[in-house]
């Protein structure tokens, strides 16, 4: 039935109008919003998607789409055409349910069906929507042709990228010109173009340059740091195209000349290749492995290079034997890792001691090389470690001989070990009782060895390490019949009385610290072997043992025998004080000032003070600015960002006949920096110009 | 007169012209009011051209005269009874109606004989109107200190790496705070933070750079705002080289780094070593030989500083000594190592030498002068110097135990020192300590070196077109040549001292003048009328306290007289009658012309 269709088409028709509309809308405002923040925050495209999106479902719920159907359509009919009699419903009906009076009102107002401009304000609605599209393209179009604005400088690194948008001055000779950075291949770094004589490249980078002037040119020389000028040949015959190439390896600045006409300065900035950075998180320093712990260390550190790692591996030096017979053998150990120009490297390494072949004495040294992929070496710190030796321990060699302060204890502590490894050696053999009993009674010796050794630093009983006085209960020793003014019993509140002076005395705070620690470590061990552990109980016992023979050593100083051999002496002259033939010596020198340079600029200094007025330099006085030239170009060679401003004003000074106060101020500032600081030198004051007066006054000032 | 009579002979046809038209316009409606107001229309044109004055009466009490000066408060002008009067021309715009301006103070009084008293506002009269005021009473109401530098000197003639010291006051009436700097040379050279609303001392530090005459200038700032732009003139002389004699009796680090140190410095310098009995090692550097196996006043007179060794000073011979001793009686500077507290030697004796009670592991020194601190030292100081009260402290360690004593004797002065490795501060790489130790203990030392000549001028500011008083100090009493500007000045020889003159001249530029006195040119700088102009104010004001004090008013009050003050008409009322008229005129024509 046409009239159903006509509906369904109607709401098509409407659905596409919204439809369209929408999108445009949305589109124009993403693109319109997008390029604003693109262009002013420099965010990336997301934005468009983000604004199309949230504009999108913006719309959709003010214009719900999907809940536009027939009988809505059928409404709008009805009340924007009369002449449809509010019957339109009828369409929608099958003409089989219809009754007579319903067919006769459908057939009525079928040909009455509006044919043109059925929906009001389509145009309108489709125009709103290609506007806000135009709006948007434009506006894109409009901001994406402006050149991207800078972000506020903020980092040092973008303080430096602002440099290269300094407005520099080109010769008006040069039409066209483009500089080609080539870095170095090692640097992995593509090859870059650029419209600017600025030049920031790489250590070893090559540049190019292609200049093309509007007129033929004579002569084209290009002076870098005012000391090297190079000719240059034109690439074409008519002399407009112009080429030249150089390796950069200093930092400095240079200078065109086209036919006498010299250009600005334009400097040349190097980025430095460092080598590569090692840090080692593991192990520390110095590593000592005892007893009873495993002989390996795990060796992590971090590598870092500007541009790739290309090699690196652990140099171990071996140290083993004693005395005399000590024997090195050195060994590269190669990371499992797979070098592949990587700017950071984490490198572990598990190093077993024993697979290396190092027995107990033996120490091992060892740093990390380093190679980046220019070829620079670097290495780390040396790093050490230790196995302790037991059986130097054991060994009595050294305290047969000189001053034996505590003998007998070290044996004791020797004693306890033996005597605990022999005991776990005969565990089997033994029962359980008889070996608990044993043990116990090796916990009790340990306790007795304590104790002894506790007395060295005075302690008094034996829960104690180290005898802390401080913590003693004074109040419990209050006499009874303290009388009021009793010097000696106010003394002894403060007293330790129960110590014996000459073991309080008896070592020095370093010794007493490390005493301590030996007692800490007995006390780990007895309390091992007190709970039949004696296995347990043995590092703690080494460890101990070990640290008294430190103590040992310590108090002990070792000089080697050498032969010496003196001139023999003349027995006749001997003792007779004569020197009659010695001469006095006698010096006479002048200091000779070799460089004049910082006077000069002292005067020249002067000099642009007088002429902030404006007064012409005289021929004489330009002289003197041209030996400030010579200073500001050796300044600026090294540090062209601090100089160049200054020698480009000094040459302006040199040519103008008026100088400029700005170009006064730079120099001066610049000349001002290169003179510096001067330490104090001493300097006679002045008096007042009546001598006789004061010379009376002073002399009468003596007297008293 | 002729412009009054210009105006009038143009205004007058034009006033018949008016008047002729009145009466022929056809339109007769208000013809009077019209004529009128055409009349009133030329005669304000007239008399806007033409200033009217009108001579009114005032009471005002007897030989009274109050003046308004520069800096007076302008809502106080309402609290002063009788009429006002200023002399100063740069206050016509702010006083045009309400006071009178008196071009000559002096012929003024003259013609009012009856004035014999005044009344001074705000900074007060200059020295010259001040002196035309005898025999009157003056009462001077001051006005407030002004907002500005009130007060600034500095070292302008120095020796070369000499430090220029900017000192002075600052008086900050804002509400926040400024920053003061000296600036030169294209860069700041020492900046200070002044706080709001307050009254604070400055010092700025420069050491000068620059060989001749330089200015300098120094600024200051409230954000962006430049308050103040005053010039600071500084010149630099070359360095007078000292001659140094050293006797040790024996060679060591400390004499030999200090040898080095004056060697490199370009001091002449003669050292004298004892390396064995009789025998000594003898080094001249930057200066001719001499002989030096006997100490005589004749080598002692052409020193400058004389340094020893303890146990040099006391095995010298008596007649060393005493040449020694009369040297520097005369002027001579003698620095001595000390290195063991007792001593027989009497200059030694005159310094209290101690050992210190607690032995301390490092030295902290200090220069006393200018409290400046020297780098730590890792060595044990084995004597100090005891506090005496004719001794002034020289270094000093944390501030309490004296390193470095000094004492004046005679002319000259004998320096103690007791620090025996100052070489120790090479060694560690700190050089400006060094430094900074022996030039401290050389400058105290070294003989005053006596001026060719003494030059000054008695204002601390020359103004351009001031009067500028310089003040000459000569070596001898003979009359010096003074010339200026090409032309001799006249100079005045001082009561009391011979050799003092002073000459007087009114410098014509600003910038550098020079002065010519016999062979000598001297540079002294001259500001202009703009500069430094808060200094000038308190100048002013405190100049005329003190003349007001010598001057002390009189209680008595005089009768009242009827004086007749000129006032002149203003022209916004003839303007404002001119366009009233006219604007009438206008009207009635627009609004009746139809009828």
């Amino acid at each position: 039935m046409g009239g159903r269709k006509y509906i369904q088409y109607l709401k098509m028709r409407w659905i596409t109008i919204l439809l369209v509309q929408g999108i445009c809308i949305s589109l124009g405002l993403a693109l319109l919003v997008g390029s604003v923040f693109h262009y002013f925050f420099m965010l990336a495209n997301w934005i468009y998607f983000t604004v199309f999106i949230l504009s999108a479902f913006i719309f959709l719920y003010f214009r719900p789409l999907w809940k536009i159907n027939e009988t809505e359509v059928v409404r709008y009919l009805d009340n924007h055409f009369p002449q449809l009699e509010d019957s339109c419903a009828l369409l929608l009906r099958s003409s089989d349910g219809l009754s007579v009076l319903e067919s006769l009102q459908v057939s009525k107002i079928f040909p009455q069906l509006p044919k043109n401009q059925v929906i009001i304000g389509s145009g309108k609605k489709l125009a709103i929507g290609l506007g806000c599209l135009v709006v948007g393209i434009s506006s894109l179009l409009a901001f994406y042709n402006i050149p991207a604005r800078s972000l506020p400088i903020s980092s040092p690194r973008q303080a430096k990228s602002s440099h290269q948008q300094q407005i520099e001055n080109v010769l008006p000779q040069v039409a066209n010109y483009t500089l080609t950075i080539i870095p170095p291949v090692y640097t992995s770094k593509v090859s870059r173009s650029q419209k600017q004589f600025y030049v920031k490249a790489e250590v070893g980078a090559k540049v190019k340059w292609n200049l093309k002037t509007n007129k033929s040119i004579g002569a084209f020389y290009v002076i870098f740091n005012d000391t090297e000028k190079l000719k240059l040949n034109a690439v074409k015959g008519d002399s407009t195209q112009w080429a030249f190439s150089r390796k950069i390896e200093k930092q400095g600045f240079y200078q065109l000349e086209l036919d006498g006409v010299k250009s600005d300065l334009y400097p040349i900035d190097i980025i430095p290749d460092l080598p590569v950075s090692i840090k080692i998180i593991r192990p520390k320093s110095q590593t000592t492995i005892d007893i009873g712990q495993a002989q390996q260390i795990d060796l992590s550190a971090i590598l870092t290079d500007d541009y790739g790692i290309a090699e690196a591996f652990i140099s171990a030096t071996m140290a083993s034997g004693k005395g005399e017979s000590v024997s090195f053998t050195e060994k590269k150990l190669h990371f499992n890792a797979i070098f592949n120009r990587q700017r950071n490297l984490t490198l572990n390494k598990h190093i077993d001691l024993k697979n290396l072949g190092m027995k107990p004495g033996d120490e091992l040294y060892f740093f990390i090389h380093a190679k980046d992929n220019k070829g620079q070496q670097s290495r780390s710190d040396v790093y050490s470690v230790s196995i302790v030796d037991t059986a130097e321990l054991m060994s009595m060699a050294g305290m047969t001989s000189g001053v034996n302060l505590v003998p007998e204890y070290f044996r004791s502590e020797r004693q306890i070990i033996l005597d605990a490894e022999k005991l776990l050696a005969e565990k089997d053999k033994l029962s359980i009782a008889a070996f608990k009993t044993r043990s116990n009674d090796l916990g009790v010796d340990q306790k007795l060895l304590r104790l002894r050794y506790g007395q060295f630093l005075g302690e008094e009983n034996e829960t104690q390490i180290g005898g802390d006085h401080d913590e003693h209960d004074h109040d419990g020793h209050e006499e009874p019949n303290q009388k009021f003014g009793d010097v000696q019993a106010i003394m002894d509140k403060y007293a330790h009385k129960h110590d014996i002076a000459e073991d309080a005395t008896f070592f020095e705070p370093a010794i007493k610290t490390q005493l301590k620690a030996v007692l800490n470590e007995m006390w780990k061990a007895e309390l091992n072997l007190r709970t039949y552990k004696p296995q347990d109980a043995l590092p703690f016992a080494y460890k101990a043992l070990r640290l008294l023979k430190d103590l040992q050593q310590k108090s002990r100083a070792y000089v080697a025998k050498t032969t010496v051999k003196t001139t023999a002496l003349k027995a006749e002259k001997r003792l007779t004080g004569e020197l009659d033939k010695i001469t006095d010596p006698r010096q006479n020198l002048q200091f000779e000032v070799k460089d004049q340079v910082k006077d000069e600029l002292r005067l020249l200094l002067t000099l642009l003070n007088n002429h902030q007025n404006g007064k012409p330099f005289s021929a004489n006085e330009k002289a003197l600015l041209q030996i400030g030239e010579k200073q500001v170009i050796a300044a600026a060679v090294s540090h062209p960002e601090s100089y160049l401003a200054a020698l480009k004003s000094l040459r302006k000074l040199n040519n103008q006949t008026f100088p400029a106060a700005k170009d006064l101020n730079i120099v001066s500032r610049a000349i001002y920096t290169i003179i510096g600081k001067s330490a104090a030198k001493p300097q006679a004051g002045t008096t007042g110009s009546n001598q006789k007066l004061s010379n009376h006054y002073f002399n009468y000032l003596k007297k008293y | 007169m002729e412009f009054n009579i210009w105006v009038i002979v143009i205004c007058s046809p034009l006033l018949a012209f008016l008047i002729y038209q009145e009466t022929k316009r056809k339109n007769r409606h208000w013809l009077v009011w019209r004529l009128v107001a055409s009349v009133i229309l030329v005669l304000c044109l007239t008399f806007m051209a033409i200033p009217i004055t009108l001579s009114t009466k005032k009471q005002q009490k007897k030989g009274t005269l109050n003046l308004l000066t520069n800096g007076f408060i302008k809502d106080s002008l309402a609290a002063i009874k009788d009429h006002p009067y200023y002399t100063d021309p740069s206050l016509h715009r702010n006083l045009r109606q309400k006071a009178t301006f008196i071009p000559d103070l002096a012929y003024y009084l003259l013609d009012h004989p009856d004035i014999k008293k005044i009344k001074i506002y705000g900074n007060g009269l200059g020295q010259d109107d001040l002196r035309k005021l005898k025999n009157l009473q003056l009462t001077f109401y001051p006005a407030e200190k002004p907002q500005g530098i009130v007060a600034c000197n500095w070292n302008g003639r120095l020796k070369e790496e000499e430090t220029l010291n900017v000192q002075g006051t600052y008086n900050n009436l804002l509400s926040t705070a400024i920053q003061l700097k000296l600036i030169g040379f294209g860069s700041s050279l020492d900046s200070i933070k002044i706080p709001a609303h307050s009254l604070e001392k400055f010092d700025l530090k420069h050491q000068v750079r620059q060989k001749g005459k330089a200015l300098l200038q120094l600024v200051a700032l409230h954000g962006k705002d430049t308050l103040a732009k005053e010039t600071i003139p500084v010149q630099t002389f070359p360095k007078t080289p000292l001659n140094l004699l050293m006797l040790t009796s024996f060679p060591g680090f400390e004499y030999k780094f200090l040898k080095n140190w004056l060697y490199e410095n370009q001091y002449p310098l003669a050292l004298r070593s004892q390396i064995s009995k009789n025998k000594y090692s003898i080094d001249f550097l930057n200066r001719k030989g001499m002989k030096l196996d006997q100490i005589r006043s004749t080598i002692l007179e052409k020193e400058d500083v004389l340094l020893l060794d303890q146990q040099t000073l006391e095995s010298l011979s008596s007649t060393e000594k005493q040449a020694i001793t009369q040297a520097v009686t005369k002027g001579l500077g003698l620095v001595i190592w000390a290195d063991h507290t007792t001593s027989a030697d009497p200059l030694l004796k005159k310094f209290k030498l101690n050992q210190p009670l607690k032995e301390e592991k490092s030295l902290d020194l200090s220069l006393f002068n200018s409290q400046s601190k020297l780098s730590s030292l890792a060595i044990n100081q084995a004597i100090y110097i005891g506090n005496l009260p004719d001794q002034q402290e020289l270094i000093n360690h944390k501030q309490q135990q004296i390193i470095s004593a000094q004492q004046l004797y005679g002319r000259g002065k004998i320096i103690v020192t007791t620090l025996q490795s100052s070489y120790q501060w090479l060694l560690s790489g700190h050089q400006k300590d060094y430094a900074s130790y022996w030039s401290e203990l050389i400058n105290a030392a070294a003989r005053k070196q006596n001026p060719s000549l003494l030059f000054q001028t008695n204002n601390a500011f020359p103004s351009v077109a001031q009067q500028l008083t310089f003040t000459i100090e000569m070596p001898t009493a003979a009359i010096p040549t003074v010339k200026y500007d090409q032309k001799h000045l006249a100079v005045k020889q001082h009561l009391l001292f011979p050799n003092r003159w002073q000459a007087q001249s009114w410098p014509l530029s600003t910038g550098w003048n020079v002065l010519n006195i016999d062979r000598f040119n001297i540079d002294f700088f001259v500001f202009g009328k703009e500069d430094w102009k808060s200094i000038n104010a308190i100048e002013t004001i405190q100049n005329n306290i003190k003349y007001s004090k010598t001057n002390p008013t009189n209680t008595q009050n005089g009768q009242e007289i009827s004086n007749t003050i000129k006032k002149e008409l203003s022209i916004w009322w003839f303007l404002i009658a001119f366009i009233l008229s006219a604007g009438f005129l206008w009207l009635e024509n627009r609004i009746y012309a139809q009828n």
